[in-house]
């Protein structure tokens, strides 16, 4: 019964729809807040991953982190359907966090 | 190719949705920056205790009669660092001196008296410049004039986007596709400017309030404030001398300023910090501006020279490239947005490229309001969203002008003076949006705001002149050049506003007939 229903719902997400030039709620909040964590994840990483101190590339970092907000932000609203637009807000955003995690539990320099 | 279209359309979708909910805060930050950009031409001309020349020879000027007046005081608190502006900091012709717990001190640099500092009772050319990032609203305001500031960003990826896609073809037949060419192509020449700007802007208002997760993660929970970590990098602390408690007779602050102008000769110096002053151990920071170096230097790194206040003999320097790389590429991203330093033609052009800026905003609210009238009942006549923007885009010009007037129509020694002229201002703006949805042609409040703002704006230099009591005349003499040119280039606006509002349409039909004959 649950499994049919999430199956229905993954069924309309999948469908494009009708007037692509209709924005609606679900893109929207899947581009501002999908976008923010794809950005905000992925610059953490950059610090974390550069040969320099955190210091010297954290203003930098913060500095394009709207930026990148702003382009990922487009990248999700276009995407072909809204389940796309989900996995292109959720997908890079997990695997950012599990890279992060890991460089912040590692032990030593 | 379905593909393609849906991709289009939807771009299309969400960069109209976008901008129709972002594009009038955008227009308020880009119209009261234009004032911020002229913001130290204003704070000159607003008030009465900097109606004086500026010296024509800095280095002649005898900064030791005025400084050492007050360091003389012994209640003057000198533990920590005094800081002294002189004469051309920001074009204010004036002196300041100023250090914690107490007011700032003010001198004329001609005469060597000290001057009554308005303060608190002049505050236009800094409140144009806080509505310029929504410093009235407070946290409210900056959280969401940095949100704007992305959506703007959002705004330049799409329509770059889109423009790289689409082939507009450059049709006049019609209103919108007027405006919609007006937007597009000043947009696209000018995004580069534009991105910078709202990339530092959207910085300045969330980037550092939200920058403490960040600092969490990359210092592996060590710390979640971000100036523990930026701090030693961008400014490596000094290390302060300790005082000697022995008195000392002091270098005069001239030879002081003159031996820094040896190890430094591009610098042009604006500030003095001393430290002691009086003892064994003085010491003076001189900082200033290089201008063979733009985009360098001049909002984080400041070239300076530490000079000891006995023999001035050198303890330390700093010059523009030994800034740390990130400090470098922080001054070159901010230099466009702030402006520091630059010379008034810079200034003109950056007045320009936002005026443009504003043009092509306009242009695309209007395209899109245009596009929604076609499907109009008769019976409504007209768009509330058409309304508000006519209130905000062209209704903010005559609250402004009403602004300045007041700046000079006020006496200066009001009780609560800023608090009145700004409560107009805002009282007139909001009165501007009845106005807009009161009158049915919309035309017609457009012309009159104009006329009012054209009315006020010429009467403000008129009222300048009887209340400060200095004729044009007399300015020139003087050379007070900067104060004559406030004051003519606000009498041309208002003449220019008077202009637009006579040639401004009665309608629609008109409008297209003359952007027809205009770009043709």
């Amino acid at each position: 019964m649950i499994k049919s229903k999430t199956m229905n719902l993954f069924k309309a997400l999948l469908l494009p729809e009708k007037n692509a030039k209709k924005i609606g709620f679900f893109r929207l909040v899947c581009a501002s807040v999908g976008g923010l964590c794809v950005a905000y994840l992925g610059m953490s990483l950059c610090v974390a991953l550069l040969p320099v101190k955190a210091g010297e590339a954290i203003v930098i970092a913060l500095l394009f982190n709207t930026l990148i907000w702003a382009v990922c932000a487009v990248w999700i609203s276009v995407a072909p359907t809204r389940l796309h637009a989900l996995l292109r807000a959720v997908l890079p955003s997990v695997v950012f966090a599990f890279l992060l995690s890991f460089f912040f539990f590692h032990k030593g320099s | 190719m379905h593909q393609k279209k849906a991709l289009i359309q939807r771009l299309m979708g969400v960069h109209s949705l976008v901008g129709v909910g972002i594009t009038l805060f955008m227009y308020v930050a880009v119209f009261f920056g234009i004032f911020a950009i002229l913001l130290p031409f204003i704070q000159v001309w607003e008030k009465p205790s900097r109606h004086f020349a500026m010296p024509s020879n800095l280095q002649d000027v005898n900064y030791g009669a005025m400084i050492d007046s007050v360091l003389l005081d012994p209640t003057y608190p000198q533990i920590n660092g005094i800081k002294i502006f002189l004469p051309g900091a920001m074009l204010d012709p004036a002196l300041r001196i100023s250090t914690q717990f107490v007011p700032t001190k003010v001198f004329n640099p001609n005469t060597l008296q000290e001057v009554q500092n308005e303060a608190e009772s002049s505050q236009l050319a800094s409140f144009l410049n806080g509505m310029h990032y929504g410093r009235p609203f407070k946290l409210f305001g900056f959280i969401l004039f940095g949100l704007v500031a992305v959506a703007a960003m959002f705004l330049i990826v799409s329509g770059l986007w889109l423009v790289q896609k689409v082939h507009y073809s450059n049709s006049s037949k019609t209103l919108f596709a007027f405006y919609l060419k007006g937007h597009r192509k000043i947009f696209t020449w000018l995004f580069v400017p534009f991105i910078i700007i709202t990339l530092t802007g959207a910085l300045m208002n969330i980037g550092y309030s939200a920058s403490s997760p960040m600092s969490y993660l990359v210092s592996k929970g060590e710390t979640s404030e971000t100036w523990k970590l930026v701090g030693p990098v961008l400014f490596p602390t000094q290390k302060r001398i300790q005082k000697a408690h022995e008195p000392a007779p002091m270098l005069s602050i001239n030879a002081l300023l003159s031996q820094a102008r040896v190890h430094m000769p591009e610098v042009n110096v604006h500030t003095l910090t001393l430290f002691n002053w009086g003892d064994k151990s003085a010491y003076v920071k001189v900082e200033g501006y290089n201008p063979t170096m733009p985009f360098l230097n001049g909002i984080s790194n400041l070239p300076s020279v530490t000079l000891s206040g006995v023999d001035a003999t050198l303890i330390a320097q700093h010059e523009v490239l030994d800034k740390h790389w990130s400090g470098l590429f922080y001054d070159a991203i901010f230099f466009l947005h702030f402006l520091f330093g630059v010379d008034g033609l810079t200034r003109f052009v950056m007045v320009i490229i936002m005026l443009l800026s504003l043009v092509a905003l306009g242009c695309g609210m209007l395209f899109y309001l245009e596009k929604q009238s076609k499907s109009f009942e008769s019976e409504i006549p007209y768009h509330w969203l058409g309304r508000l923007s006519l209130s905000v885009m062209v209704g903010v010009i005559p609250a402004v002008a009403l602004l300045f007037f007041l700046q000079w129509l006020f006496p200066f020694e009001m009780e609560g003076r800023f608090f009145w002229q700004k409560s107009a201002f805002s009282l007139f703006w909001i009165a501007t949006l009845t106005w807009s949805f009161y009158r049915l042609e919309s035309y017609r409040v457009a012309k009159e705001f104009l006329m009012l703002g054209g009315v006020l704006f010429f009467l403000t230099p008129l009222v300048h002149m009887y209340n400060s009591g200095f004729s044009p005349s007399q300015l020139w003499n003087e050379r007070m050049f900067l104060i004559l040119g406030v004051d003519s280039v606000l009498a041309l606006l208002g003449v220019l506003l008077l202009g637009v509002a006579r040639a401004l349409p009665q309608n629609k039909e008109a409008m297209h007939f003359l952007l027809k004959r205009i770009f043709k």
